[in-house]
């Protein structure tokens, strides 16, 4: 099956192809260089004047596992409010903060996304995130695995073992559930709050363990390095959400000694104290330090005005949040001796200083990062907002003028000490294609996704040129999902299953007869049953296919 | 047949899904053993025995192949306009595939312990709550208290695994754990520890427990006016509270279908404001016990594909949640559904609804009697014995693969909702 995209303006930023008008030839689900010999063009498609991109990257979205069904759970107002009927060939759904996970996969698809990733996958949960993801439809996926308050690294680190072993341990974590990646969340924090304690910062030690989250940080982001896994460490940093918190922030950079990482969510943890409120932007000085150190990069976590609600697995901090719940409900777990999570229903405000300010902190840092390739489009979903805002958080980075506007209506307070009306960046269709396809795909080592060259899969975004970016992104004209037409302005024309993506770093064995010791004598569940087989995966991702991603880093920490 | 022996294989017959059962599969069907307690190894036997050329279908109380009774299911759930599909007593799996069919025909889901669940549900949907989960109870906890009752009539190995236990990581050891259970008295082996040690009780009898968790509250606040008259152990209470206050990880686990009385949310949520109280300086947690019958498995699949936990009609196109006046018993009594589909998977003896008056589909597992009255009944497969499947656990954060450990040529009702919902389709074009 050969089919023709033909004169569109694409724009592939692996390529350098910046708006080049070219035709695009798709072949059984990849993209291919154009027609074998007398080969015959199945379906050939006029695209002159549209605009082509490789399909889209969501790298930070929760989408599956224990806290988003939480929140579902909890927030019956979510899914009343916003009620999607069965319809053509889609399944009936909801929710508009915690959308239900068919709905979720429609919705993406039809923005033109094809792939999401879940960062924040608890081993112990991780039968139930592939499973919800499984059921998330068209889009590819694949997640995170959380460690960093698990009771059998924290004991590794008090004994001082040494880093094979610790590498053993993460690669078989990453392996036994089925991750791209690996997070840590409040390192050390989530644990110790199970003890009792309410903050730890980066050079504290845990009360039971005595180890630092600086600790956890360097051990966890140098285990990858060594075992070469793509993605580099994903830290949710300690203490977010604290005023004055920048500096932790900052200290984390400098933490992992030169070992990449990626700060996600870094507007939650750019915040300073100045001001007669002692609330501040420390945007300039968190967006200096990503441009100076080329190991870092980072995703935004915007937020946006309105109703969403917050899940994460930082027990300790939504535990202090739980009285500012809108409504007012919140659940906090500890899990498992692995993790904990924490779930509050949050409505941001404009015209509330701090909400209006985190707002403002979000655009300065897309706009003062100088490197598109080294910072990503996120609401961490749903927590800053729910994905479907994307369209207009791209209208907000490439239209100052929209931008100023929006500005002139949040809590005066607020807009006055922000520096963001005085900023003249617009993001160019090239950034926002870099930082929505070609630079995920690179940070996550997805080598078939995010371009459009000779090789990739064919997941393909036809956009109509619009004035209004926000217009042009929310309901792209023609999307491809491997090959097959999936949406068409906005309405989904097939049901596919996405592939899950994974990565399989090696360990010795010898690390799982610790491990089953430790499972029979302190957890649960046997060893056996936590881990989960690649038929496994499959089954559970709805029959979607396994991709296993090649673990290569190139270079050395800087 | 070569008997066939399977380790470390996860139980489906209570919320506990312990996973170090032995099941051995031979002529006669499955026996289980290692660590499987009295009533798992009694439903292995029952559930798990050989059909052999026994039938497997019935239309009308008649034998019937599972061709004709599929198809005749098929014609009743296609000409019904208002069907409910209740019990659904089945695995993640199993769920999935009703699912697909439930939004096809628009149906009412409601699942046999929605009733218990919902006390809990209503807590967490006004409120919320702080919780914890088995292996957490197993290594942290230093006092538990178990509210309603003594748990293991309910979740048989739960002092076993998550007390009892020989080297918690960071609590005293099990002859230093402290284990106090508020309700009506009832003894049990279960509950005594190896060495002998007995929880204590601070008997109440059922009908006060809503009053003693309103107490827990109000001690926890420190909010009860001086003097209060009550004939319940208040000093008892108060002193628990202290304990409580002082514990570095106390638990309060109850398991919701033991809080049987009207409003027993609101009991539910005076204990999930104790623990949310008690937090403010030290650390406590609920452990709001259940998982059996397939309920959180169910459920879990329930809310990530429609937005709601149990009882919502799929009528309208969209899901429409209404915990109270979707209940199973009232549509029947109200005759305001024309079909049920009923599911039970795991336990033979779970009665049907008595008032009924609508044809009825019943998908159940060996050892079910024959329902003179259905239109249609189907053996099928249980999870973790012939179908393999998922089960989300007591604490609903670990879901446990089932294995098959047998075949009995039954079907999985995952594959029987498919192959209706390929009958409708065919049926409508
Ligand atoms: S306690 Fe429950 S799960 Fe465990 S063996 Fe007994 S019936 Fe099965
Ligand atoms: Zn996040």
């Amino acid at each position: 099956m050969l089919k023709r995209l033909r004169g569109g303006r694409i724009f592939d930023p692996t390529r350098g192809l910046e708006g080049a008008v070219a035709d695009l030839w798709m072949r059984d689900g990849w993209i291919v260089d154009g027609p074998r010999d007398g080969e015959r063009v199945d379906e050939d498609i006029d695209v002159s004047g549209r605009i082509v991109m490789a399909g889209a990257i969501d790298m930070h979205t929760h989408i599956g596992g224990g806290k988003v069904n939480i929140a579902r759970n909890m927030l019956p107002e979510d899914h009343r409010s916003d009620p999607v009927h069965r319809h053509g060939l889609c399944r009936s759904g909801a929710g508009h903060a915690a959308p239900t996970t068919l709905t979720t996969g429609y919705r993406y698809a039809a923005m033109g996304y094809t792939a999401c990733f879940e960062p924040a996958m608890l081993p112990v949960n991780a039968r139930q995130a592939h499973l919800e993801m499984g059921d998330t439809p068209i889009v590819d996926k694949g997640a995170y695995a959380m460690l960093g308050s698990d009771d059998f690294l924290l004991r590794m680190l008090r004994a001082g073992v040494d880093q094979q072993r610790v590498n053993d341990y993460v690669a078989w974590t990453i392996g036994a559930s089925q991750a791209l990646g690996l997070k840590v969340v409040n390192p050390g924090g989530i644990s110790d709050f199970k003890f009792n304690r309410r903050q730890l910062d980066l050079d504290e030690t845990h009360s039971h363990y005595g180890v630092t989250p600086r600790q956890i940080v360097h051990t966890l982001a140098r285990a990858l390095h060594e075992l070469k896994v793509p993605h580099p460490l994903h830290i949710h940093a300690s203490n977010l959400g604290v005023p004055g918190n920048f500096q932790t922030t900052l200290d984390t950079m400098v933490g992992s000694e030169g070992y990449p990482i990626h700060l996600t969510h870094i507007q939650f943890h750019s915040y300073g104290t100045e001001g007669d409120r002692k609330f501040s932007s420390a945007a300039a000085q968190i967006a200096e330090a990503i441009n100076r150190q080329p190991h870092v990069s980072a995703d935004v976590g915007q937020i946006m005005f309105g109703q969403t609600v917050t899940c994460s697995g930082d027990s300790m901090v939504q535990h202090r949040n739980s009285g500012f719940g809108s409504p007012r409900k919140s659940v906090v777990m500890d899990i498992e001796c692995d993790a904990g999570c924490g779930v509050v229903p949050f409505r941001y405000r404009d015209q509330n200083f701090v909400n209006a300010l985190q707002w403002a902190i979000g655009l300065e840092i897309f706009l003062l990062v100088d490197d598109p390739w080294r910072i990503f489009l996120t609401t961490d979903h749903p927590n800053g907002a729910p994905f479907t805002s994307y369209p207009h958080l791209i209208r907000l980075l490439m239209d100052k003028t929209f931008r100023r506007e929006a500005l002139a209506r949040i809590n005066p307070e607020a807009a006055a000490m922000s520096n963001l009306g005085a900023i003249e960046r617009e993001y160019s269709l090239n950034e926002i294609a870099i930082m929505t396809r070609a630079a995920p795909a690179r940070i996550l080592g997805l080598k078939d996704c995010g371009h459009l060259a000779p090789g990739a899969r064919a997941d393909v975004v036809v956009y109509r040129d619009d004035p209004d970016p926000e217009v042009m992104f929310t309901a792209p004209q023609f999307v491809f999902k491997n090959g097959t037409l999936v949406a068409r302005d906005g309405e989904i024309t097939a049901v596919t299953w996405g592939d899950v993506h994974v990565v399989k770093p090696e360990w010795d064995a010898g690390i799982e007869k610790s491990l089953a010791d430790y499972f029979s004598r302190h957890l649960t569940q046997r060893l056996g049953n936590f881990r989960i087989a690649d038929d496994e995966v499959r089954a559970l991702a709805n029959g979607g296919g396994l991709r296993v991603h090649a673990c290569q880093r190139d270079g050395r920490p800087t | 047949m070569i008997p066939a022996t399977h380790e470390e294989c996860a139980c489906p017959f209570c919320g506990l899904a312990c996973d170090d059962l032995t099941l051995t599969a031979d002529a006669g069907g499955i026996t289980a053993g290692g660590g499987a307690c009295e009533r798992a190894r009694r439903s292995y036997a029952q559930v798990g025995a050989a059909v052999g050329s026994a039938p497997r279908a019935w239309i009308g109380g008649q034998p019937a192949t599972l061709e004709a009774a599929l198809d005749h299911a098929a014609g009743l759930l296609g000409s019904a306009h208002a069907p409910l599909f209740g019990g659904l007593a089945t695995d993640v799996l199993g769920m999935r595939g009703l699912m697909d069919l439930a939004d096809h025909c628009g149906a009412v889901l409601d699942h046999m312990n929605a009733e218990a669940k919902l006390r809990n549900l209503r807590c967490v949907q006004d409120q919320g709550w702080i919780t914890t989960t088995l292996s957490e109870v197993r290594n942290h906890a230093d006092l538990v208290v178990c509210f309603g009752g003594a748990i293991v009539d309910r979740f048989p190995r739960f002092f076993e695994r998550c007390v009892w236990v020989a080297e918690p990581m960071f609590a005293p050891a099990a002859g230093a754990r402290q284990v106090v259970c508020i309700g009506p008295r009832s003894e049990h082996a279960a509950a005594v520890s190896p060495a002998g040690c007995a929880p204590e009780w601070i008997e109440i009898p059922q009908h006060r427990l809503a009053e003693a968790a309103a107490l827990l509250r109000g001690l926890a606040a420190r909010s009860l006016p001086a003097g209060l008259a009550t004939d319940l152990p208040l000093d008892a209470l108060t002193a628990l509270v202290e304990r409580l206050r002082v514990a570095r990880y106390g638990v309060l686990a109850w398991a919701a279908p033991d809080l049987d009385w009207p409003q027993a949310d609101l009991t539910v949520q005076a204990l999930a404001s104790t623990i949310t109280t008690l937090n403010a300086t030290t650390r406590c947690a609920g452990l709001p016990l259940g998982g059996s019958d397939g309920d959180f498995s169910a459920d879990a699949v329930l809310l990530w594909q429609t937005g709601y936990p149990f009882r919502i009609s799929l009528a309208s196109g969209t899901g429409r949640y209404d915990p109270v006046g979707l209940a199973t018993e009232r549509l029947l009594r109200q005759r305001d559904v024309d079909l049920l589909l009923w599911v039970s998977c795991f336990d033979p003896a779970r009665s049907l609804p008595a008032e009924r008056d609508c044809p009825l589909v019943a998908l159940t597992c060996i050892g079910t009697p024959v329902l003179a009255d259905a239109a249609v009944q189907i053996m099928v497969a249980t999870p973790g014995i012939d179908a393999a499947g998922y089960l989300f656990r007591a604490d609903k954060v670990v879901t446990l693969p089932l294995r098959a450990s047998i075949d009995r040529q039954l079907p999985a009702v995952g594959d029987l909702a498919r192959r209706l919902l390929a009958g409708l389709k065919e049926a409508t074009c």
